[in-house]
C-alpha cells in the first residue's frame, strides 16, 4: 500500500497550480504534436525540451510527460478522422478507425480511443508505481560491474531491434559512444576530439544533439507533408465514450494494456511495436477476427490502450536504472539532467518528492487528457491544414530560441542545425537515430563504469563475469546479438520499433 | 549525382577511415598505464567496432544486400537543404540585426522555400506568422524565462 499513498501525495503536490499548468501544457502540446503528420512522441518533447527546462523541476518534467503521453492520445485523431496515422504508434488504429469514420461512426471511434487511451494510461501508471520501488531497491545492490553489463545489454537490444539492419545500428551506437567520448576524459582530465574548442571542453550537451537530431530531423523529413484529404464528419456528443463499447471491449482494453505495459519496459522494442502485438493478439483471440479491419471499435481499443500503457512501461528503466529505454525517454533523460538529477535508484531515496509528484503528475495529466481531447479535437482536426509553409517557421523558431536558452550560445543553436542535417543523411541511409543518442547519452557512463571495474580489479578482465548478476545480463546480451542469425536462420521479420515513433 | 546506394557505399567508406583515425588517437592518449585504464582505451574499441561494422556495411552496399526504399525523397533534401543554410545565414546575422529580426528574416526564408499556396495572400499570411512569431518568443524567453537574447542595432 506504501506506493499507493507515495502517489496520493505525489498526485496532491502535483495540483500545485504551476506543475499543473506545465502538465495541461505539455498534454496539449502532446495532442497537437500527436495529431500533426510527421511529428511524433521524441520529436515532441525534444523539441519542448529546452523550452520545458526553463520552468525547473517537478513543471519541468510534468510538461516533457504531457507532451509525451499526450501524443498517444492525439495520433488517433488524425488516424480515424484522415485515415493518415498521426504518429507510429498510431499506426494499427488507422486500420479499424478509419474504416468506422467511412461507416460515419468517426465519432464513435474518436470516443473509443480516448477512453482506451485513459485506460491503457491509468494501468500503465498503476504498473509504473507498483514496479517502480522494488525495482529501484534492487537496483541500489548494483555495483559498477552490473550497470555494465545492464548497459551493455540495454544497448544491444536498442541496436538490434532499433532499425533495420542491425550493423548500421551497431554502427549507429558506435558513433553515439564516440560523440560521448568529447571533451576532457573524466579520469586522467585530458581533452579528447575537441580540436581545440572550449566550447567542447564540457563535452557535448546531449539536449543540444537530441533536439536537432529528432525534433528538426523529423520537421526536415516531413516538409512535404500537407493534408489535402477531407476530414470525416461527426458531432461533439458523438465522441462522448459509451458504456457499451466500454464493455464490449473490456478484455481487448485489458489484454491491450498489459501487453502495451511490458512491452514498453523492454528497451528498444517502443509503443509502435506494442500497437502492433497488442492488435495481433486481440484479433488472434477474437472469436471473430475477420471483423478485424472492417471498422469494429475493439480494433480501436486494443492498440490505443496498449500505446499510452506503453509510454508509462517505457518510463521504468528511465527512473529506476537510469537506463532510457527508448528514443522518447532518453530526451527525457536530458530533461531530468537539465533540471539537476540523476536518474536512477537513488532518485527514490534521495528525492522521493520529486519522483512521486512526477508520477502524479502522469495520473493528473492522464485525466485530464480525456476531457481535452474530446474538447479540442475539433480545433485539432482543424489545424491539421495550417499547412507546412507556416506551422514549421514557427516550430523551427521555437527550437532556436529554446537551445539558445540552454547556454545562451549560438554556438549550441549550431550544433543543433549539424545534428538535424546528419539526422537527415541517417535517415536517407537507414542508420537508425536512437542507437547513436543513447549511445550518447549513456556512452560516459558505460566508460566510466568499464574503467572503474578494471582499475577496482587491476586490469583483470574476468570481474565482468565474476558477479552473478553481471554474468547472467552478458549472456543475456550475447542472446540478443545472435537474434539477427536467428531472425535469418528463420526466415523471419521483425516488428518495427521505437526508430519509427520519432 | 550520386545516387542514394553511391552515397551509402562512400558513408560506409568514410566511417572505416574515421574508425581507423580514432585507433590512431586512442594509441595515442595511451591505453594501459600499468593495470589503470588510459583516455585511448575507449576510443580503441569503438574506432575498432567502426571500422568493423562499416567493413560489413560496405560489402552488404557494394554487393546490393542493402534496400534503400525508405527515408525521405530529393526534393525533400533539397528543401531541407534550404532551410538549413537559411537557419545558419540567420545564426550568423544575430550579432549584427539581434536574435529577433534574425528569426523574422529566416522564418520568412523557411516559409517562402515551404510554399505551396500560390497567390499574395500567403505573402500577408507568412509575414504576420514571421513577425508575431519572434516577438511573442522574445517576450516569453527574454521577460519571462530572463533568457540574455542578443539585440540589434535597434535595440532588440
Amino acid at each position: 500500500m506504501e506506493p499507493l499513498a507515495l502517489l496520493w501525495d505525489g498526485i496532491l503536490a502535483a495540483t500545485d497550480p504551476a506543475i499543473f499548468a506545465c502538465t495541461i501544457l505539455g498534454a496539449v502540446i502532446g495532442l497537437l504534436i500527436g495529431a500533426l503528420p510527421g511529428l511524433g512522441p521524441t520529436a515532441g518533447v525534444a523539441i519542448m525540451l529546452p523550452v520545458a527546462a526553463g520552468f525547473g523541476g517537478v513543471a519541468a518534467i510534468a510538461c516533457l510527460g504531457g507532451v509525451y503521453y499526450g501524443s498517444m492520445f492525439g495520433g488517433a485523431i488524425t488516424s480515424i478522422l484522415l485515415g493518415i496515422p498521426g504518429d507510429a504508434p498510431s499506426v494499427m488504429t488507422v486500420i479499424d478507425g478509419y474504416p468506422m469514420a467511412q461507416k460515419g461512426e468517426a465519432g464513435r471511434a474518436l470516443g473509443t480511443s480516448v477512453f482506451a487511451s485513459f485506460v491503457g494510461g491509468f494501468l500503465g501508471i498503476a504498473g509504473l508505481v507498483a514496479l517502480s520501488v522494488p525495482v529501484s531497491r534492487y537496483a541500489l545492490a548494483f555495483g559498477p560491474t552490473e550497470m555494465t553489463a545492464m548497459m551493455c545489454f540495454a544497448l544491444s537490444l536498442l541496436s538490434v531491434l532499433g532499425g533495420r539492419n542491425a550493423f548500421k545500428g551497431f554502427t549507429a551506437l558506435a558513433l553515439g559512444l564516440w560523440l560521448g567520448m568529447v571533451g576532457l576524459d573524466p579520469i586522467s582530465g585530458l581533452p579528447r576530439y575537441t580540436g581545440g574548442s572550449m566550447n567542447l571542453f564540457d563535452g557535448l550537451d546531449f539536449s543540444i544533439i537530441a533536439v536537432g537530431l529528432f525534433g528538426l530531423t523529423a520537421i526536415f523529413t516531413s516538409l512535404e507533408v500537407n493534408v489535402d484529404k477531407p476530414v470525416a464528419k461527426y458531432t461533439f456528443a458523438s465522441l462522448l465514450p459509451r458504456v457499451s463499447d466500454a464493455v464490449q471491449t473490456r478484455w481487448q482494453l485489458l489484454q491491450g494494456s498489459v501487453v502495451g505495459f511490458f512491452v514498453g519496459v523492454l528497451p528498444g522494442v517502443g509503443a509502435s511495436a506494442a500497437t502492433m502485438i497488442s492488435y495481433a493478439l486481440a484479433k488472434r483471440l477474437s472469436p471473430t477476427p475477420e471483423k478485424y479491419g472492417t471498422g469494429i471499435v475493439e480494433g480501436v481499443a486494443a492498440p490505443e490502450a496498449a500505446n499510452n500503457s506503453a509510454s508509462y512501461g517505457s518510463m521504468i528503466p528511465l527512473f529506476t536504472l537510469g537506463i532510457p529505454g527508448s528514443a522518447t525517454t532518453a530526451v527525457m533523460m536530458g530533461g531530468l539532467i537539465m533540471v539537476g538529477l540523476q536518474p536512477g535508484p537513488l532518485l527514490f531515496t534521495e528525492n522521493p518528492e520529486f519522483v512521486w509528484s512526477v508520477f502524479g503528475s502522469f495520473a493528473i495529466g492522464n485525466l485530464a487528457l480525456v476531457f481535452l481531447t474530446l474538447l479540442l479535437t475539433p480545433l485539432l482536426a482543424a489545424a491539421l491544414f495550417v499547412p507546412t509553409a507556416y506551422l514549421y517557421p514557427i516550430v523551427i523558431a521555437v527550437i532556436v530560441y529554446g537551445v539558445f536558452a540552454i547556454d545562451a550560445s549560438t554556438f549550441n543553436v549550431t550544433l543543433t542545425i549539424l545534428a538535424g542535417g546528419a539526422g537527415i543523411i541517417l535517415a536517407r541511409l537507414d542508420y537508425p537515430a536512437v542507437p547513436l543518442i543513447l549511445g550518447l547519452v549513456l556512452g560516459p557512463l558505460l566508460e566510466r563504469n568499464i574503467r572503474r571495474t578494471l582499475i577496482q580489479s587491476q586490469g583483470d578482465l574476468l570481474v565482468f563475469v565474476e558477479r552473478p548478476i553481471a554474468l547472467g545480463l552478458f549472456i543475456a546480451t550475447v542472446f540478443v546479438l545472435l537474434i539477427p542469425l536467428f531472425l535469418k536462420l528463420t526466415g523471419r521479420k521483425k516488428i518495427a520499433a521505437d526508430e519509427a515513433e520519432v | 549525382m550520386m545516387s542514394v546506394q553511391q552515397l551509402d557505399q562512400a558513408v560506409a567508406a568514410l566511417l572505416i577511415i574515421f574508425g581507423l583515425w580514432l585507433v590512431y588517437t586512442g594509441m595515442n592518449y595511451g591505453v594501459m598505464q600499468g593495470t589503470t585504464p588510459g583516455a585511448g582505451l575507449f576510443p580503441i574499441i569503438i574506432g575498432s567496432s567502426i571500422v568493423l561494422f562499416s567493413a560489413i556495411n560496405l560489402y552488404r552496399a557494394l554487393d546490393g544486400l542493402e534496400k534503400l526504399g525508405s527515408g525521405i525523397s530529393g526534393r525533400e533534401a533539397a528543401k531541407a537543404g534550404v532551410v538549413i543554410v537559411a537557419l545558419l545565414i540567420a545564426l550568423w546575422l544575430i550579432p549584427y540585426l539581434g536574435m529577433m529580426i534574425a528569426t523574422m528574416l529566416a522564418m520568412a526564408a523557411i516559409g517562402l522555400a515551404l510554399r505551396t499556396e500560390p497567390g499574395p495572400i500567403f505573402f500577408v499570411k507568412l509575414a504576420a506568422v514571421s513577425v508575431i512569431t519572434p516577438i511573442i518568443l522574445l517576450l516569453l524567453f527574454q521577460n519571462l524565462l530572463g533568457v540574455p537574447t542578443p539585440r540589434g542595432p535597434f535595440g532588440f
